[in-house]
């Protein structure tokens, strides 16, 4: 199950990792389309021939590249959540846990698991309750015109995958806790 | 209680999840949600804003910057820019006494320049740089010390992750704050070497000496570093000259470091993959704890605790001076214990409003670009003191041979140096804000 759990996670990751090469890529092509529009406007008087002929091609920024950018990183962060939230990646403070004896730590993890759990079921929930109110509001990017909750969507997919790891954890946790053995190392924490 | 009560109430709650081993955004959110229940008595305010808050911290523009940046840093990492710039550095100055180990923090300085992450300018130098140390006969404690410390001028050092989000919170000019960070950084280098040096003289047994190289090699190896300077200078000076956002910098530099990895032939599809993951588990780490904080400030500012605390500072008419060396002192300390992202994140829009309110001789600006660098200095310093400082972790556990002790004996001096440069920018406002 955990495998299962770690694969989705993490071809999840590797999905918004091309979601983010992508903006990248388009981010850079829009850089490239406005400097060469800018060129030829500049240079239309010295090379009027090259600079027409340029601007003929219809070079300039990406449309609604702002707009792009915004919806792609959400989509992208929340399916980069999955990862993170399996492999215990996030920030925590070690340093008042150290010293506890270990049945009694392994209650407080399972405990915490289950916070974090719940946690993530309520902000699942309610992007769902966000994403319906955008579908029946209709509303759109100002450019593109792009539904917005299209990148809701994409985002449950992430947040759900999300909670569905952590909701797994907190059950090993409480095994562990309930039998007293190590069923799950712990993670090794995130570089950042 | 009143809503002043309940929003003083919340920092111990807040701590007590964090002490717990609650992820710190988890924390945070739990903090701001429990808060706004009690102060509403009931919780469908602290629901209804999760409909669109998620997404819209999620799709912050500013915010975008992070992942690019992170990717970037990875991609400089294949693509061998921290090993050309450690073999440059260490084909100059290698055959000085403590040589091998500035040419590390050289190094460090240089990748901080295109990689906006302590951890991993830590990471990637102890890689390089760790067995080359060893084999120059460099003791254990020594060498992870320095990179330790060394890895902390990857966020010091322009592009900084810390300071977009910084710039975020007090709504300041990203470039201008890159612009500030730049001399401190560099001094900050310039301090390590100043330590290294010291602590040679004072153990010459733990530092080895080897022949210099020849010029023509070194002019070789400088060379190889040209990639670093065109990436670096494409990114930084197009955000300056404002030809980008600092987000298309950040698109532009990890599309310029993919390429140069690309070139190399180093960019195969399991070292882009690992680039992915690495990226996701970051960036997402990143995002809960701003997702977090923001929930949590939107609360506190709703129960007036920072304007009442702001006021209560104020009202106790010391001198500003004193109420900042007094927060970087508490940043100092509670840098020990917790994440430095976490903690501008949490204090910033508390802190910051105070010392808006006093009389500083400078605009509004100059203090909090000011204050922005000298903040990002004493978190920083979080990461290499003991007992958990993260770089010390990280570089640990890359070094199994090494106890921890023995770094943390030698780490206090890059610690020293630290304090130092802090008291001397504290002392001279003017080396930060010349540039701008």
């Amino acid at each position: 199950m955990y495998r299962v759990l770690l694969l989705s996670a993490k071809a999840s990751a590797i999905a918004g990792g091309l979601v983010l090469f992508s903006l990248i890529a388009m981010v850079c092509l829009s850089i490239l389309g406005k400097t060469s529009a800018d060129l030829a406007h500049a240079m239309i008087e010295y090379i009027p021939a090259a600079s027409e002929w340029v601007l003929a091609l219809g070079v300039g920024p990406v449309r609604g590249d702002f707009e792009l950018v915004e919806l792609g990183m959400a989509v992208t962060v929340c399916l980069f959540l999955p990862l993170c939230q399996l492999t215990g990646g996030h920030a925590r403070v070690d340093l008042f846990t150290q010293n506890i004896p270990v049945p009694i730590l392994r209650i407080i993890q399972a405990l915490v698991e289950i916070l974090v759990t719940a946690v993530l079921v309520v902000i699942v929930w309610k992007l769902l309750e966000g994403l319906e109110a955008k579908h029946r509001a209709g509303t759109r990017t100002t450019l593109l015109q792009i539904p917005l909750w299209w990148a809701y969507l994409a985002s449950l997919l992430g947040l759900g995958l999300t909670a569905l790891g952590s909701f797994y954890v907190a059950i090993i946790r409480c095994l562990e806790a309930l039998t007293g053995h190590s069923i799950l190392s712990d993670g090794e924490g995130a570089v950042h | 209680m009143s809503n002043l009560e309940i929003g003083l109430w919340s920092f111990p709650a807040l701590l007590g999840l964090i002490f717990l081993r609650v992820p710190i955004g988890i924390s945070m959110f739990c903090a701001g949600f429990g808060g706004l229940w009690l102060m509403m008595g009931n919780p469908n305010l602290a629901l209804a804003k999760l409909k669109t808050e998620t997404f819209t911290t999620f799709s912050d523009y500013s915010m975008s910057i992070v992942p690019m940046f992170l990717l970037m840093g990875h991609f400089a990492s294949i693509g061998g820019m921290s090993r050309a710039l450690f073999k440059a550095a260490e084909s100059w100055i290698g055959h000085r006494r403590g040589g091998v180990a500035m040419a590390a923090v050289g190094a460090c300085a240089g990748f901080g320049a295109i990689c906006g992450s302590s951890l991993a300018t830590a990471a990637t130098m102890s890689k390089v740089a760790l067995p080359e140390l060893k084999r120059a006969g460099y003791a254990g404690g020594f060498s992870t010390a320095t990179l330790a410390a060394g890895g902390t001028l990857g966020i010091l050092i322009p592009p900084s992750l810390i300071l977009v989000v910084y710039a975020i919170l007090t709504e300041q000019n990203i470039a201008k704050l890159f612009l500030a960070a730049f001399i401190p950084g560099l001094l900050a280098a310039v301090g390590y070497a100043i330590t290294i040096s010291l602590y040679v003289r004072r153990h010459p047994d733990q530092a080895g000496t080897r022949p210099p190289v020849p010029y023509t090699e070194r002019f070789r190896e400088l060379v190889k570093v040209w990639p670093v300077l065109a990436v670096f200078a494409t990114v930084v000076g197009g955000i300056y000259t404002g030809l980008f956002t600092p987000t298309q910098g950040a698109a532009v530099g990890a599309a310029g470091t993919g390429i140069v990895a690309a070139l190399n032939g180093t960019l195969g599809r399991s070292a882009i993959v690992e680039a992915f993951l690495a990226t996701a588990k970051s960036s997402a780490m990143i995002y809960l704890i701003v997702f977090g904080a923001k929930y949590y400030n939107g609360f506190l500012a709703r129960s007036g605790a920072p304007q009442e605390v702001s006021e209560w500072l104020l009202s106790q008419g010391y001198a500003p001076i004193a109420i900042l060396i007094a927060i970087l002192v508490f940043y100092l300390i509670m840098g020990c214990v917790m994440d430095s992202l976490s903690m501008i994140l949490l204090t910033v829009p508390i802190f910051f409003p105070a010392l808006r309110m006093m009389e500083w001789g400078m605009t509004t600006e100059e203090l909090a670009i000011w204050f922005g660098v000298l903040v990002l200095i004493v978190v920083e310093v979080g990461l290499i003191t003991p007992p958990v400082g993260m770089n010390l972790f990280i570089i640990n556990s890359m070094d199994r041979e090494t106890p921890m002790p023995e770094t943390y004996r030698a780490v206090i001096w890059f610690v020293g140096s630290d304090l130092i440069r802090v008291a001397i920018l504290l002392a001279f406002p003017a080396i930060t804000l010349f540039l701008i």
